[in-house]
Parts: structure tokens; sequence; C-alpha cells
């Protein structure tokens, strides 16, 4: 009797932490790889239908094919674990950086991933603000040099990204020296992961949300495959580099107020129409100046302390894609709903 | 129980998500740059770069109409207007040297007269007229005030030394964007505070007969002009006011006060609406004409008409002005017209001061005889220590007791310098200069000014500003002092005489020799 009720507690334990969320891959090989990408004398189905096969690391879709491999679907696919999906037309809600569907709507709502076939970039003709000339025009990746995430040193998608599923760190990344202990697999970018039982990988609330990591004074100027400081912000600025920039590069951004562009990597001041921006907010989310070690707790992580916590690209922009032009959080060209988060009085 | 669960369960998310979203914005919404019909609309203003991400793209009142939060627009760099980036990442620039307002400038650029819209609204007459006045030549035209805090870029002569663009709250939205409310906002600056405006108006209000600019709160509005009820006196809703732009256009008024002779308006009172005149018969209220402030008033009186006649609603006791001034009138000073009119004639150049030597060919202004009582700057009827905003004192000397003949034919109480009238007309210097007032040494030293003449001097029915006894208050002054029942006045200035009969009375001591002198 006490050995069933072991085994039964032991099934149910596997079965639960085998559907809990987390950023390195479990369960059965075979629900990501192929050897031979053959079965029954056929060639095996890929996931999601984007790009063919066989792909690199003999895995069985490339980066849409299993993030987005049910685009009839929610933003969730469970397949031996929950896997995000950042392009589903169904479901509850889109995950934090987005929902690549809504380049569908509009080109300019989204980073026109180059995997997204038949969608792909036709306004730009490169990044705004390119300061560090990537080079990238209708190209863009989601992994490698013309990418965001794996090593933007390395090109394309699979190369960039190796080993990381494997290795994934999940939740609390603050050393961000390899991908894979990296904030979402993006090399030298800080944060604390929201790995939620019920609503990971979303900004949910005031409470269950990633917490992304920020730095004060512009940060410090990174390169084309590094970010500055560690900071999301720095990220985007491998790319968008004129948005972003610390005090010696006045030109683009200014080194104080009043800017030149408005600023990220910046302290949410503790005066003026600031200082009443103190509950958290999904629709302008801050950056901390500090990883925190423990999220989704109220008193902490839904407190917004002006003063120290940091305005990032991320508190106006989505990442992947969202349903307003220009990545935009809220509609912008409609209301300034967004806008007024922190700027709460202009007087 | 558990669908009910579920419900409130989602209700309870839906409201975290908007609660995590709603923030209120403060008093620019609700301004007139915010307002989500009439505010601010880049794609409206001609001769500025419209990217097509600004025209119809953002809805108006937006934030993005003004600023550009990259200096990027569809990935063209720098500023859409193919310049540099600008401070507060505006679509152009607007602060110092030749830059300055220049962003304001793109939609307040509307120079055509009396067309309302892209920025032009009566009070604001166009960046040329801006330009060419005080407060955008002056180096101390700076906000000064750290309550409310100043443009953090200080930039003289800039619109945003007396404009929030985003609007301000002390309470509740204040109009036109101002820092401050009415008079408050002028006198931030014209206080005589140092390094700033260098006139001290403040203190000339302060004084105990005033303009009653600080008085009165919520009564001035911007569409006033024109509308008499809007200046109205009422027991219930009662509309009297004078604030400072009641008189002043800061946007288009330039340094220069009057010139004596004349009553020509001068550049302070540049662009500011009043009241014309046409007089058809003396001593009656004549028709009145407006004067919107884009067209200006062309003569000082114009603007003091419009509180100061019947054009509209006076308090009871006030006179209308533009009744005595008439040029039709038996007798008047010179402020609507000069003394070749219909009615009076002139005094002699021997009876006149320095300035007023051109006989009846002059005019003047009622900023003549009202004014600081200290003679200092700045010049116009701001308040004074002597009542109804006199350089001088009449009818009564600074103790409160009526001028005499005595007080002229031997100084007196002061009586060369601060009797009003001697400022224009020297009535005694090594003697009278008519004979009317000595009487030919009939006339007792105690005789007051108004036994004879009027208490308000603007005009009269009768001739030389005389006073009958039949006359009511002001004219006969306190409705006891006129003497006369008729006045005929001499041909010459040493004409009066007993054999003359020129004054008739029946008041002793005057109605002696059967009252005909």
């Amino acid at each position: 009797m006490k050995r069933l009720s072991f085994s039964i507690i032991l099934i149910l334990l596997i079965i639960a932490s085998s559907d809990a969320p987390q950023a390195k891959v479990s369960g059965e090989c075979s629900n990501c790889h192929t050897m031979h990408n053959s079965q029954a004398g056929a060639s095996m189905a890929t996931y999601g239908g984007f790009g063919d096969a066989p792909f690199s690391s003999l895995v069985r879709g490339n980066c849409l094919g299993c993030h987005g491999q049910d685009p009839s679907g929610s933003e969730y696919v469970t397949l031996g674990q929950k896997i995000p999906q950042v392009y589903h037309t169904t479901g509850e809600t889109d995950l934090a950086a987005g929902n690549f569907k809504h380049i569908i709507t509009d080109d300019a709502y989204g980073h026109n991933v180059d995997l997204l076939t038949g969608y792909a970039e036709d306004i730009l003709t490169e990044p705004p603000g390119d300061e560090n000339d990537t080079g990238i025009t209708t190209d863009l990746t989601c992994a490698g040099t013309k990418g965001c995430h794996g090593d933007r040193a390395t090109l394309g998608n699979f190369d960039s990204i190796k080993g990381a599923h494997h290795a994934g760190v999940s939740g609390l990344c603050n050393i961000a020296d390899t991908v894979a202990n990296s904030y979402r697999f993006l090399l030298g970018v800080k944060g604390h992961e929201n790995m939620d039982a019920t609503y990971p990988w979303q900004n949910r609330t005031a409470i269950i949300h990633n917490e992304y990591y920020g730095v004060s004074s512009r940060g410090s100027e990174g390169g084309i495959s590094s970010p500055g400081s560690n900071s999301i912000s720095g990220l985007c600025a491998e790319c968008h580099g004129n948005f972003h920039g610390p005090g010696t590069d006045d030109i683009t951004i200014g080194s104080a107020s009043p800017w030149l562009r408005h600023p990220t990597d910046i302290v949410l001041t503790s005066d003026g129409e600031y200082a009443s921006y103190t509950t958290y907010s999904t629709t302008a989310p801050v950056a901390r100046s500090t990883v925190y070690a423990t999220i989704n707790t109220s008193t902490t992580n839904d407190v917004v302390a002006p003063g120290t916590d940091i305005i990032m690209c991320l508190s106006c922009h989505g990442a992947h894609a969202t349903g307003n032009y220009k990545l935009m959080r809220w509609d912008n060209k409609a209301n300034m709903s967004g806008c007024v988060v922190c700027h709460t009085s202009k007087s | 129980m558990v669908n009910k669960m579920k419900t409130i369960f989602a209700w309870l998310i839906s409201l975290m998500f908007l609660g995590s979203g709603f923030a209120y914005a403060g008093t620019y919404l609700d301004s007139a740059h915010g307002d989500s019909v009439s505010g601010v609309d880049r794609s409206a203003v001609t001769g500025v770069t419209a990217h097509p991400d600004v025209t119809n793209e953002y809805v108006i009142g937006h934030c993005g109409h003004c600023h550009d939060m990259h200096a990027s627009i569809g990935g063209v760099e720098p500023a859409p207007t193919g310049d540099t980036q600008n401070i507060y990442a505006l679509f152009k620039e607007n602060y110092g040297g030749v830059d300055r307002n220049q962003l304001c400038y793109a939609c307040h650029n509307n120079l055509a007269v009396g067309t309302p819209g892209n920025g032009r609204y009566g009070i604001y007459q166009g960046y040329i007229k801006y330009e060419a006045s005080s407060h955008d030549d002056s180096a101390n035209f700076s906000w000064p005030d750290g309550n409310p805090p100043g443009p953090q870029s200080p930039d003289a002569g800039n619109c945003l030394n007396c404009h929030n663009p985003h609007g301000y709250d002390d309470g509740s939205l204040i109009p036109s964007q101002l820092f401050k409310r009415e008079e408050d906002l002028c006198e931030a600056c014209h206080d005589g505070s140092p390094a700033l405006a260098t006139k001290d108006i403040q203190a000339q209000i302060n004084k105990a007969s005033a303009h009653p600019t600080d008085d009165y709160s919520g009564r001035h509005s911007e569409s006033e002009d024109m509308t008499p009820a809007n200046f109205a006196y009422d027991a219930v809703t009662d509309k009297r006011h004078a604030e400072c732009v009641d008189c002043h256009n800061p946007h288009v008024a330039k340094t220069g006060t009057h010139a004596i002779g004349t009553n020509a308006v001068s550049n302070v009172l540049l662009g500011v609406s009043g009241v014309s005149v046409t007089n058809s018969t003396a001593w009656i209220a004549p028709s009145y004409s407006t004067i919107d402030n884009e067209t200006g008033i062309t003569k000082e009186y114009e603007l003091c008409f419009k509180c100061h006649s019947t054009w509209t609603t006076q308090p009871t006791g006030q006179t209308n002005i533009a009744l005595q001034f008439n040029y039709k009138n038996a007798s008047y000073h010179p402020v609507e017209a000069d003394l070749t009119g219909d009615g009076s004639t002139a005094l002699t150049d021997a009876q006149m001061g320095t300035d007023w030597k051109n006989e009846g060919l002059q005019t003047m202004y009622c900023s003549d005889c009202h004014g600081d009582d200290a003679s200092l700057p700045p010049a116009g009827p701001h308040g004074s220590a002597s009542p109804t905003i006199l350089k001088g004192r009449w009818p009564k000397n600074s103790s409160g007791v009526l001028w005499t003949l005595g007080d002229a034919q031997q100084g007196y109480n002061n009586f060369s310098t601060d009797c009003l009238c001697t400022k224009c007309h020297p009535v005694y210097d090594t003697g009278w200069k008519n004979n009317a007032h000595s009487g030919n040494g009939n006339h007792n030293t105690t005789y007051t000014c108004v036994q004879c003449h009027v208490g308000l001097p603007h005009g009269s029915a009768h001739q030389r500003l005389i006073a009958y006894v039949a006359d009511p208050p002001p004219y006969d002054y306190n409705d006891d002092s006129a003497t006369l029942t008729q006045f005929i006045r001499a041909a010459t200035p040493t004409g009066y005489g007993n054999s003359n009969s020129n004054c008739y009375s029946a008041v002793s001591p005057c109605s002696g020799s059967g009252g005909r002198h």
C-alpha cells in the first residue's frame, strides 16, 4: 500500500514537473530531433511548416517551427513540456514579447523575421537608428548576426543558439555570459524570466511579469553583437544604436534633459509628474537597476520606485510584434494611454 | 456557483489589466493643445514637413504632433524637418537666437487678419507683430518665478515664458495655457523685481485709487471683446473688471507712451479693442462702433470708452465720459477732438502751460490727467494716491478741503504742484490769467473752484466747464456747490466784468448786484 502510494505520488510529480515551464528542454529526444529525417519511407513532418527539412542540429523544425508550430492554436503548445508560442491566432493572450501574427495585419506592427514567409520587410531598408551598420535589410532573423536571440556574433539561427535549449537557465538570469544563462537566450542580457506555473512568459499583471534589467545614465555603449551594460535596452541598441547611448553620444540623444530623443536606460526621476507612477504597469513597464531575485510577488514586483527604476525601450515597444503601429505597446496613433503612465501630468 | 466564481475571477483579472494601464494625464488632455477635437495637428499646418507618419496618423492633440520620440520617422533621420535633433525631441527648433519660437510659429503663424485658426486669436496677431513687440525684444523677458517653475530652457522672448504648451493647473486649468491667471502672470515681472521688467506697475495698482486689476478673478474671458455685456455692471452677475489684457496686448505692445499734444494711441496700447463714437448733438450720448483688437484702437480714449461709457452698463454713479468729451459740447477737454469743433473755443496760449501753446489745435489723452500722482514711470492710469486715479488733486487738496481762489493766488496747500489743473493751466502766476477768477477784485479768496466749475471737468453743457445750480452731481459737485444759473464767456480773458453780464447767480453771495456780473 505504501509502495503504491509512493508510486502514484512519484508519477504525479513526474507528470507535473514535465509540464512545468522551463527554459531547459526535457522529455523525449524525438519530440525535437529526428536522426534521419525519415519515417515510414517519407520525410518527417516538420513543425509549423516554416521552412523545409532537414534542419541543422537534427531538429524537426526551425525557430517558428517550434515556437509557432500551431498558428491556429494558442500561446502554448505542450510537447513534453510547455513551449511558448510566439505566433498564434487564438488563445487568451500574447506572450510578453508579443505575437508575430500582427505582422499579417500590418508590416509595421512587428519585426519581420524572414521565417515568416510572405511577410518580409518591405518598408524599411535598414533598422531605424542603425548606428552600428548592421547590414540588416529584409533578412532579419530570429537569432544570430542578423537577429536578436542567441550569439549575435554567429551567423544563422541554429548555430547561434546551439546548445542553449539543453542548458537553458530558467528564471533568474543575472550572469548572462552564455546563451543558455542569458535572459530569453539573448546573449549578454540580464533579467528574471517569468516562469509562473499558470502564466509563464507573459507580462500578465502588475505582479506576474518578467523583470527586465536596466541601467542608469543612458547605459554604456555596446557593440553590434554585445548589449551595452547587459541591459535589455542595450540589446535593442545593437541595431537601433542611435536611440541609446551614454553621455558622450550627445548628438544622438543628449546627455540630460532636455533630451534630443526620448532617453532609455535612464532613471525615472522621483520628482514632478513621474513621482505618481508607483504601481507597475504592463502598458508601460519599467526595468530594474538590479535583477530581482524573486518575482511574481506583490509589494515587490508590482511596485515602481521613481528615482530607482529605469525607462527602457520595452517601456514603449514590444519585442516581436504587437497589435500596434511600430510595435508600440498601445495604439499610439489613437491615444496616449501609454505616454501618460509616466507623464502623469504635463504641468 | 462555479460559473459565478469564474465570472467574478474574470472581472477581477480584467480590472487588474485596466488598473495597470490607466493613469490620469493631468492638464494636457484638457488643454487647448491636447483637446481631441481642436488640439494640435501638425498635418494641418502648411509650410511644415508633414511626414506621412504624422499626417492623418496621430489623433488630434497627440504628443506626436510636436514631439518625435526618436527624431526618426520611417527610418528617416535626423529630425523629419531635415534639421538636427532638437531638444525635447521637438520636430522643429524652438530655442535661442534665430531658432526662438520657431516651433510655436509653425502653427501660430497665420498672418491673415481676421482669420482665426492656426493660432491667430485676436490677442495674438501673428509672429511678425510679436517679434516687433517689447516682450520679444526685451532681454529681461524670462519667467522669473519658481512658483510655478518656468521653462526648463530659459530663453528671453520665448513664448514659453508665459505659456506652458501642455497647460497648467493651479486647481483648475488656467486659460490660454498660461503659467498664472490674469494679472498674476503680468505682476510676476511687473512688480519692480530687479533685472526683470523695469516698470513697477504692481506698486501703482496697490495705491488707494486704482483700476481693479487685483480685485476680481474669473470675469475676464478670451472671447469677451465686442460684447458690452461682458463689461457690464449687474447687481447679481457683475462683469466689471480691468485685467491687464483689457488694456494691453502682450503680443503687440511696444515701448513708448504718448506724446504731448495728440490723442493718437501710444505703443503700449497697440493691438487692443475699443469703442469709437459718432457724435450727433451736444451733451447727448453718441452712437458707438466697436473696434476689435485685430484692427486695434487708434485713439487712446477708444480704449477707455469700452468701460466708461454707455456702450456697456456702468455702475450707478459712474457717468458717461463719451457724452462728456463730445466735441459738440459747449465746453470739453480735447480728448476726442481739438477745440476747433462745433462746441468749445480754446483758451489763449497765455492761459496755457508750456506744452499747450498751439492754441486750440492740440488734443490730449485721458492719461494726461489720469495716472500716478508720483509722476514716476510707468505712465498710465494704473493707480494713484489721488482719488479717481488723478495725477493731481481735484476738486480737493490733500487735506480733503476744496480748492479755493486763495489757494491759487497765495499758493496755499501746494496749489501749484498738487492741483490737477495747474499741470496744464497756470491759473495764477504774477496775476490771474483771466479776470473772471478775480471778479475784478470782488471774489473772496475763500470761494471754491467748484462754485463755478464742474466737479468732473471732462466736459460741460455750458461754456468753460462751468456748472449751473440746476446741474446734477457730479457736475454740481456734491450737489451743493454750484452758484451760477447762467454763464456767457467773455470775448477775451480780461473781458469779464459787471457790465458784461457774463455770470448770473441767485445764490449768495453771487446774488448781489442783481445776480448779474
